[in-house]
């Protein structure tokens, strides 16, 4: 693929994600359903414009502080979690659809073992596998339960977060073999050096692909298939687009319409813009600083 | 597997090997989505799996209606969650949300505020688990029983008190009881016209669904005996429960009523001839509800050198007023063994008396020996 077709599709894959950008602002502004955003921005929300760098930012707190019910732009089979970070207790919605435009890794395996901290995060991967023909084996609260089943299901795939990777790499000897793991995905908000290199020392055979993502915003940002691990250049998942913020710090809009919608988002996750070149056709590289 | 008749039964402990079901799993491939499903064996200690496909249509009808507002999941198994949530994405069409109420969630002081947002209408859940949730909320003061419309329970036998319990906690709902067990799925739902017809087994008695086959293996004389199932996952699975089936036509149509009496060898215990039946042995000790503040019974066969007689032990927590007394024990013991029923027409003293039983023994104790999901009777094998 020439250098001009790469352009091409960059440009191609901003445009589309810009459009669906202005798609989400027009949802928020016209909606009948909520005043969420008008409230959070502080000002009618017609008046905000198109350009998503100077929306007033949303953060966490403005979720976590503003009525579950009076924030919800869609009503109809919600899956509701309860997401705790930073000594916050919330609700967060999702549908069935937002949650297939999800990216949690390539699925090039058959018999994954979900297991998160929260059993929402872990059931909300499991309804996104089901999505994709899978049998997910959902993590029970009893560590060795969740063992002894993982070893009747002869699993090959791990999806997880940090905690539970820990927990598995301390446990998982007396249950199943290391060679049999073939893929896990990392879905957290930050990646530990140290962990990786013990999990590619512990599951030799396993790719592992990390995910960077928030419970409350879902998959937003993927491991560049071009960067090395030591470089861990990310780009924006697929349904999420990116800018940093001045404080650089990450904020993503989700492009699938969520019950509560995330338009300009600052995860806070701290990053730093990289120049990379890449065939990815991303609007954004970046690296997570510590 | 037990071989009765010529006919071969699965029973849980094949399931506890392996992973029955799994053979039809096909990754990446699409067709009706399958379901794990286990115990961790809370009665016999090892944990059974296995795969199961989606449950037709006819199997959830009764419990579609509880998607029709704001549904709580209290369950103990997260793989059950997870098919209740991918059936209520995949089937809801209008506004209605699902919120699983996991044991962190439960546990934490954020409970009622998680409560109250979301607001739920109905409840689905495991009886044990719904107490404990109930006690939490009542110690926040949390009143938003007043909002819910329909509880189903499932998974274990529902005491008087716990009814009583729930009904006082959200007088506006209706309360339901599924005949399911995890293996199984659901085998038999309610029915108003039973209820009505029988009222003091509510919550025992069902109409098996459509798709289920079930038969009673190795009656006795009153025609009760194991539960046993045939689904398309388990083809003759004795559930270990006890029960009885009989045909009669009920007004909403149904040909056949099951009566479910509990878990062989503790809700239901058979022991030389007589009958323990948890519901009876309940209702002595609620007549002894000053006395005995909590008990727990064992019931064991003994060989002598030429016959086998029947023995009793209860283990109670006995109250102020019960030390007090002189011969405390002994009134106990004489008072259960006169007003137990162990068999259709005889007491536990009619069999003392007719040396089938030893006489019984009491044990006062501070704490029961048991621990986790109340058991309130238990056989013990010798």
């Amino acid at each position: 693929m020439g250098a001009d077709q790469h352009n091409q599709g960059d440009r191609l894959a901003a445009n589309t994600k810009h459009y669906r950008v202005r798609e989400r602002l027009e949802d928020i502004t016209t909606s009948l359903s909520s005043r969420f955003y008008p409230d959070i921005w502080g000002c009618d929300a017609r008046m905000v414009t198109s350009d998503i760098e100077h929306t007033p930012p949303l953060n966490r707190r403005d979720i976590a502080t503003y009525p579950f019910n009076d924030r919800l732009y869609l009503q109809k089979g919600l899956f509701v979690k309860v997401v705790r970070a930073n000594n916050e207790t919330f609700l967060v919605a999702r549908t069935k659809y937002d949650i297939s435009e999800e990216d949690f890794g390539p699925t090039l395996y058959s018999r994954p073992l979900v297991i998160f901290d929260s059993p929402h995060e872990s059931l909300e991967k499991g309804l996104w596998l089901y999505g994709k023909n899978l049998l997910p084996l959902i993590a029970e609260d009893n560590v060795t339960v969740t063992l002894l089943a993982a070893s009747r299901f002869k699993i090959d795939a791990l999806l997880c977060d940090n905690i539970s990777l820990g927990g598995i790499l301390r446990e998982q000897n007396r249950y199943f073999s290391n060679d049999s793991i073939i893929q896990i995905s990392l879905i957290d908000a930050n990646f530990d050096a140290q962990l990786f290199s013990e999990t590619t020392r512990h599951f030799p055979r396993a790719h592992i692909t990390p995910i960077l993502a928030l419970p409350e915003a879902g998959a937003v940002g993927c491991l560049c298939t071009q960067s090395t691990i030591e470089n861990r250049v990310f780009h924006s998942t697929k349904d999420v687009y990116a800018t940093i913020s001045p404080q650089n710090t990450l904020v993503v809009t989700r492009l699938s319409l969520l019950p509560t919608p995330l338009y300009g988002y600052d995860t806070e996750i701290r990053v730093q813009r990289r120049d990379h070149i890449c065939s990815c056709a991303s609007e954004i590289s970046f690296s997570l600083r510590s | 597997m037990k071989t009765i008749h010529k006919t071969h039964y699965l029973t849980k402990e094949d399931l506890q090997q392996g992973l029955h079901g799994i053979e039809r799993y096909r990754a990446h491939t699409q067709g009706p989505p399958l379901f794990f499903r286990m115990t961790s064996g809370t009665s016999r200690g090892v944990m059974t799996m296995l795969v199961v496909g989606h449950p037709d249509k006819k199997q959830y009808e009764h419990y579609e209606n509880l998607f029709d507002g704001p549904l709580v999941i209290v369950h103990p198994k997260h793989c059950t969650v997870m098919q209740w949530i991918h059936h209520f994405v995949e089937h809801t069409e209008g506004e209605s949300r699902i919120m699983f109420l996991d044991r962190k969630t439960r546990e934490s002081h954020a409970l009622s505020h998680i409560f109250e947002t979301f607001g739920p209408r109905n409840i689905y859940g495991f009886p044990a688990l719904l107490d404990a949730l109930l006690n939490q909320l009542t110690r926040a003061h949390v009143q938003l029983g007043a909002g819910i419309r329909k509880i189903h329970l499932t998974g274990e036998r529902i005491s008087k008190a716990l009814l009583k319990k729930f009904e006082s906690w959200a007088p506006q709902s209706s309360i339901a009881v599924v005949y399911a067990t995890a293996e199984a799925r659901v085998i038999a739902t309610p029915c108003p016209h039973l209820e009505k017809r029988y009222p003091d087994l509510r919550f025992q008695i069902f109409h098996p669904v459509d798709s289920t086959c079930i038969e009673i293996v190795t009656p006795d004389e009153h025609g009760m005996g194991e539960i046993a199932v045939s689904t398309p996952e388990l083809p003759h699975y004795l559930t270990g429960d006890a029960g009885t089936l009989t045909e009669e036509l009920c007004s909403c149509g149904a040909r056949f009523t099951l009566c479910v009496h509990g878990r062989i060898n503790f809700d239901v215990i058979s022991c030389v001839g007589a009958l323990f039946l948890l519901s009876e042995v309940e209702l002595v000790f609620s007549l002894l509800g000053m006395y005995v503040s909590d008990y727990y019974v064992e019931v064991k066969e003994v060989y002598d050198t030429r016959k086998t007689y029947g023995t009793v032990t209860f283990y109670i927590v006995p109250t102020d007023a019960l030390r007090a007394l002189k011969d405390g024990d002994t009134f106990v013991l004489t008072y259960i063994a006169r007003h137990l029923q162990v068999t259709k027409t005889r007491t536990l003293e009619d069999l003392i008396a007719a040396d089938i039983f030893l006489h019984p023994e009491v044990a006062f104790v501070f704490s029961l020996p048991i621990s986790g999901k109340k058991v309130r009777m238990k056989k013990i094998e010798v």
